[in-house]
């Protein structure tokens, strides 16, 4: 068993906190995506874990074994670096032997690893070529080869699809989590990218300026996110300041009153509202307790939706969104034109600010 | 362009002229060149030349690889001054310097007084005016050629990749076997060969240091013309000296055309 545990994780350099005590548990065959914006402390935490980085304070345990001391070469742990670091001087073949002739195996089981290990990732029939003659998502491959075939008790990514194109990034997403599944191997994934984190882990970890924002199922940071910084970075783009006026009123700062939903919160929160549940001249009223007039400000079209920012009286803005008329959505709205913004009390989440 | 070949090419042209032209014979003549390998002593002073520029670059090797590793790791402060120490050589007379050496390698100089007041040694070692003093006069001087190179292509190496040969499970040796060294190949290539061409051509060091009792081939061809005036036959040394040099630097980059080749960068 391979329950990764990291125990009051802390990194300073000098002056700053990079890792700011960070605890986590990490099951047997879990995938867990730490999540941030750039400086937040997941690359330095899994650098920690891959021992590349020293901690400055806090353990790692692996299947109950203390690694925190320990070089990156005695932890078995395959990493996959966002540049791949493949060794430019060797071939495919080589590039995934190498950690294999590293424990001294057989030339015979060897190869046959690195068979199996190519196979897994489509490439057998590219193993004499060098990895600069490879296309970057073959570079990927080879890299994840080369990781696996060692068969580490857990794999760690450092942002992996970060220098792949829109498509091949998809396409790398599901092999990552298919592979993943099929060897049940613990794995921390790291990504700036909250779709990719979504769609990919068990468990998200959202990090901010070194400490853990929440942790949860994808679901739960989606639906709901336990701060505004989570909101946010989860795509809320209408987040508006307020106070609680009674159970399920909740006054705006610039005095519109709205229902929302019940929640044990107080003193200064922001209603978290996603730009799709922002209805504009909606007709069922019964379901839309929340009605106030506003003017289409400006329209982005994106394709299969079409965002429209509107101004309430008060000054305050909101950005609702249509499908477009490319997918069936309604005629689009002109900029100056009067319309009614509604939406039902559910839709929105109170979260502190 | 016509004005640089003219330039870099006439003074080639007018040294071949010489060199097939030798005093009193009345026509074209490879004498001169027949005497570079027959005259019984030249050949020899060859070869110990090219043995010389072995043993600097050897030693400019022992010394300047890790020097260059450090410089790698260091932060940009002993950076500086490790690459200020190796560069000062370069900036300094080559007089001084190597009287400096002499005031250090001789018979009562530092080196030999400190060992024997600490009791190690009863006679002066031989330091001076031989293989030895030479190579530490042209190491000195040329160390920079080498670790220059070597130091860039040492920069150049992506530390990922070292990283990932040791979550492989190379210990911090292997790693530096297996992939620092080789992805440090060219810049070692180039530094030694042009550590190797420099010393070569040496000329003033071998003659502070050596004495008398280290020749190198430029000393010869000094000789021939400061003293016998055979303007010719120094000519003819020159090309030969010349030719091999050129030998030396087409092998070095054909062994780096043919790592890039291997590295699929061709």
């Amino acid at each position: 068993m391979s329950d990764v545990i990291l125990q009051s994780i802390v990194k300073r350099y000098d002056a700053t906190t990079a890792v700011d005590n960070v605890s986590l548990t990490i099951r047997q065959g879990e995938l867990v995506a730490l999540l941030g914006p750039s400086g937040c402390g997941k690359t330095t935490t899994l650098r920690m874990v891959g021992g590349f980085i020293p901690v400055t304070e806090g353990r790692i345990l692996v299947g109950g074994r203390d690694l925190t001391a320990l070089p990156p070469n005695k932890r078995n742990m395959g990493f996959g670096f966002q540049n791949y670091a493949l060794f430019p001087h060797m071939s495919v073949g080589e590039n995934v032997a190498f950690g294999l002739q590293m424990r001294k195996l057989p030339k015979a089981d060897i190869a046959a690893k690195v068979k199996t290990a190519l196979d897994r990732v489509k490439l057998s029939h590219l193993a004499d070529r060098l990895p600069k003659q490879l296309s970057g998502g073959q570079q990927q491959r080879v890299a994840l080869a080369r990781a696996l075939v060692i068969e580490p008790d857990v794999l760690l990514l450092d942002e992996p699809l970060s220098n792949l194109d829109a498509q091949l990034r998809n396409e790398m997403k599901l092999e990552i989590r298919n592979i993943q599944q099929q060897l049940g191997i613990t794995t921390i994934f790291v990504t700036h990218d909250q779709d990719e984190a979504l769609s990919v882990a068990d468990r998200v970890v959202l990090m901010r300026a070194g400490r853990i924002e929440q942790m949860g199922a994808p679901d739960d940071l989606f639906e709901r996110p336990a701060s505004h910084f989570v909101a946010e970075f989860m795509g809320v783009t209408n987040l508006l300041a307020g106070t609680l006026e009674s159970v399920g009123r909740f006054r705006l700062k610039s005095g519109e009153v709205v229902a929302v939903p019940v929640a044990g919160l107080s003193g200064d929160l922001a209603l978290a509202l996603r730009p799709e549940r922002v209805i504009l001249d909606g007709t069922d009223e019964a379901l839309l307790a929340n009605t106030l007039s506003a003017e289409v400000e400006f329209a982005t079209y994106r394709g299969l939706v079409i965002d429209y920012r509107v101004r309430l009286p008060s000054g305050v803005t909101l950005i609702a969104r249509r499908p477009s008329p490319a997918v069936g959505g309604p005629a689009p709205l002109s900029p100056g034109r009067a319309v009614r913004v509604s939406w039902q009390p559910e839709a929105g989440t109170l979260v502190p600010v | 362009m016509a004005l640089y070949a003219l330039v870099f090419f006439m003074p080639l042209g007018v040294l071949v002229g010489e060199s097939v032209h030798p005093s009193g014979a009345p026509r074209l003549s490879l004498a001169n060149y027949a005497a570079f390998f027959n005259d019984g002593v030249t050949f020899s002073i060859f070869t110990r030349t090219v043995r010389l520029a072995f043993f600097v670059t050897l030693t400019c090797l022992v010394f300047g690889y890790p020097l260059a590793l450090f410089m790698r790791r260091a932060g940009p402060v002993l950076r500086l001054v490790a690459l200020t120490i190796v560069v000062s050589p370069l900036l300094t007379s080559v007089i001084v310097r190597n009287v400096a050496w002499l005031l250090v390698l001789g018979r009562e100089g530092m080196v030999n007084t400190l060992l024997r007041q600490a009791g190690l040694i009863d006679a002066p070692l031989p330091l001076l005016y031989n293989t030895f003093g030479v190579v530490v006069g042209v190491t000195h001087v040329y160390l920079a050629f080498l670790v220059l190179p070597v130091f860039s292509a040492l920069l150049a190496i992506d530390t990922s990749v070292e990283q990932a040969a040791s979550s492989l499970g190379a210990s911090r040796f292997t790693v530096f076997r297996k992939v620092t060294v080789p992805l440090s190949l060219p810049g070692v290539i180039a530094g030694s060969t042009l550590v190797f061409v420099l010393t070569m051509g040496v000329y003033l060091t071998p003659v502070i240091m050596g004495g008398s009792f280290v020749t190198t081939l430029p000393m010869v061809m000094t000789d021939l013309v400061r003293t016998q005036f055979d303007w010719s036959r120094a000519a003819a040394f020159a090309i030969v000296l010349l030719a091999f040099i050129a030998m030396v630097m087409v092998a070095s980059s054909r062994a780096e055309r043919r790592i890039e080749r291997m590295r699929g960068e061709l």
